[in-house]
């Protein structure tokens, strides 16, 4: 890729990644949200990748990085669901706006999301998804590249190569 | 002055945080983002924050309160967690 | 069977389909009780302004909660089929 093109792409993979940080955080006000801002976040990612190829990108997303995101966004959500369990009786009840009134305030206030919409758990929710749609996009493109040459060159320690790799 | 709402900037800073611990240098390809890059790279989003105007329903500050936390979010990152030069491969 | 014989059964069972499908879209409108839209109208605006979020997120949050999962489970067999070799899935 020529040269004109490496010294925009950073600068330019930066600012679309805050633009899909701003879609994920107005998910309940304007249109966007978790999936939508995910996948913009995901676009910036792989326009590095593309642009500089796999060893040399500025953006370097390692297995237990990828491995440790994906985890944790997916359990969030389970866990914001299992929190309305507890403490109401239903499973991902909103605690934040409380349409049956069966929450104590405290938990209510605790929940809620500090905002002039009071909107509830439903920015968490937003967040949690943002996190696993970008990671995973990113996780299948750098899988389709090629991954062991990436590993190889990364600081981490390696496991013995498999058997069967006939594909070189 | 009039109460900030802390919900996006926090929201904003966290996202920012775990995107800006990925940046790492690499000398191999010829070029070299300094801090003079990153310095630039906060003034436009200012200027980008200022021009994108606030959400609806948000009275506080007159600019989108959730791109500048995220671009400083990125900054914080990188001065944090982020990785010096690649070690070289012994292919 | 013959092709003027089978050209005449297309046609005619065609002709069924097109005048029950017609038949039951002409009075439709009659036919739809709301129900919960009304209930879901006049609390969803005390929640958030976005009404699609609101359907998506808190009414029927576990439908999302599901269509994540299935992004992880697509995530995961993509690795698996294509990472063959490439990538240290763990163990001997």
């Amino acid at each position: 890729m020529s040269t004109i093109l490496k010294i925009f792409v950073f600068p330019a993979a930066m600012v679309i990644m805050c633009l899909g940080v701003l879609t994920i955080l107005g998910g309940h006000i304007t249109p966007g949200g978790g999936f939508q801002g995910g996948a913009m976040i995901a676009a910036a990612l792989i326009f590095c990748l593309i642009v500089y190829g796999l060893k040399d990108s500025p953006l370097h997303l390692s297995h237990d990085f990828l491995a440790g995101v994906e985890s944790v966004g997916a359990l969030l959500f389970v866990f914001l669901g299992i929190a309305g369990l507890v403490f109401s009786g239903f499973y991902l009840y909103n605690l934040g706006v409380d349409i049956y009134h069966i929450v104590p305030v405290a938990i209510q206030n605790m929940f809620d999301y500090p905002d002039p919409t009071h909107a509830g758990i439903l920015p968490y929710l937003n967040f949690a998804v943002g996190l696993k749609v970008m990671v995973g996009l990113t996780a299948v493109v750098i899988s389709f590249m090629g991954f062991k040459e990436y590993e190889k060159s990364s600081p981490e320690p390696d496991a013995e190569e498999l058997d069967y790799e006939e594909v070189e | 002055m009039i109460n900030i709402y802390i919900g996006p900037l926090l929201l904003g800073l966290l996202l920012g945080f775990v995107l800006g611990t990925r940046i790492r240098d690499v000398p191999q390809s010829g070029l070299k983002f300094t801090a003079p890059v990153y310095l630039v790279f906060i003034i436009v989003a200012f200027i980008m924050a200022y021009e994108l105007g606030p959400f609806p329903y948000y009275i506080d500050v007159p600019l989108a309160s959730g791109f500048v936390a995220a671009a400083v979010g990125i900054i914080l990152g990188k001065l944090t967690f982020g990785r010096g030069t690649k070690p070289q491969t012994e292919n | 069977m013959s092709e003027g014989l089978r050209k005449i059964i297309m046609g005619f069972s065609l002709f069924i389909f097109a005048v029950t499908i017609f038949e039951s879209t002409y009075h439709f409108k009659q036919m739809i009780y709301p129900g919960i839209s009304y209930i879901y109208n006049y609390v969803g605006p005390k929640i958030a302004p976005n009404m699609v979020t609101i359907v998506v997120f808190d009414w029927r949050g576990y439908d999302t909660l599901g269509e994540a999962l299935i992004l992880v489970t697509a995530v995961i067999a993509v690795l698996l089929v294509f990472g063959r070799g490439r990538v240290q899935l763990g163990g001997k």
